[in-house]
């Protein structure tokens, strides 16, 4: 027996991938290292219609179309719409369009 | 919510598992209720109330609470909280808080800026008035040089005088 209707179960059995899932632990000390982590877990191959309640490990290969509660360890190909409020430890390639509170390390070309 | 016996590809504990994590919405749509141990291969319509452990392809259309470890390859519509520890490749249209440790290879518009300039303007006329002054200085100096040395000659001048005296003065009794 399931909760699912079998059009939900024939969606999760098309989307929901179980893996041994390797993914990278970001090291933002002094040096931009990854470093390889194995655990067990799912990918999941389309479009989430919906929210994520907890976090996603790995990466997320489109847009995220509301807010992102806590960190993003790696880069960010497209665009911020929204407010970054910690700090940007890489660059910004296009324009800020807000304020920056703390300091630019790098140069403003 | 129909109940079914279906026939999964999962396994019972991977199917567990997504009964407890997934929750099917009226539009058709799901939302996970805990983490994914793994990739979104798409774009999440929603949000994601935790962190993403790496990079996000596309656009975040919200606003991200935490950090981004990585680069912004286009543009932050929005404000950042902290430093930006790499270089803007862009322009910045507000304001920036704290310091720039690198270099500003466009044009500073903003109100700091020009404040700052005026302040150096007036420092400039400041050590402009103090070098006039110094110099106004030496001028009286070199005119006391000469003053000293006209001093020096009517003292020479006097004593000759005195000498002259002293020794008429000395023929007087001589005389008498």
């Amino acid at each position: 027996m399931t909760k699912f209707t079998p059009e939900q179960q024939e969606v999760l059995e098309k989307m929901i991938e179980f893996t041994d899932f390797y993914h990278d632990i970001y090291d933002w000390g002094d040096a931009k290292t990854t470093k390889p982590s194995l655990s067990k877990g799912f990918s999941i191959l389309g479009d989430v219609r919906g929210n994520i309640h907890g976090s996603v490990y790995g990466f997320i290969n489109g847009d995220v179309g509301d807010d992102i509660n806590g960190d993003v360890s790696g880069d960010i190909y497209g665009t911020v719409y929204g407010d970054v409020e910690g700090d940007v430890k890489g660059s910004v390639t296009g324009k800020v369009g807000g304020t920056i509170d703390g300091n630019v390390n790098g140069d403003v070309k | 919510m129909t109940k079914s016996f279906i026939i999964s590809k999962f396994t019972k504990e991977q199917q567990d598992m997504l009964e407890e994590l997934i929750e099917f919405t009226d539009d058709g749509g799901f939302n996970i209720l805990g983490d994914v141990n793994g990739d979104v291969n798409g774009s999440v319509i929603g949000c994601v109330k935790g962190s993403v452990g790496s990079y996000i392809g596309g656009n975040v259309w919200g606003s991200i609470s935490g950090w981004c470890g990585g680069d912004i390859k286009k543009d932050v519509e929005g404000d950042v909280g902290g430093s930006v520890c790499g270089n803007i490749k862009g322009n910045v249209h507000g304001n920036v808080e704290g310091s720039i440790k690198g270099n500003v290879l466009g044009d500073v518009m903003g109100g700091d800026y020009n404040r700052r300039l005026v302040e150096v303007e007036l420092a400039v006329t400041h050590l402009i008035e103090s070098k006039d002054s110094l110099d106004n200085q030496i001028n009286g100096m070199y005119g006391l040089e000469e003053r000293v040395h006209d001093a020096e000659c009517s003292i020479q001048t006097l004593e000759g005088d005195i000498n002259s005296v002293e020794w008429d003065v000395s023929q007087l009794k001589e005389s008498s």
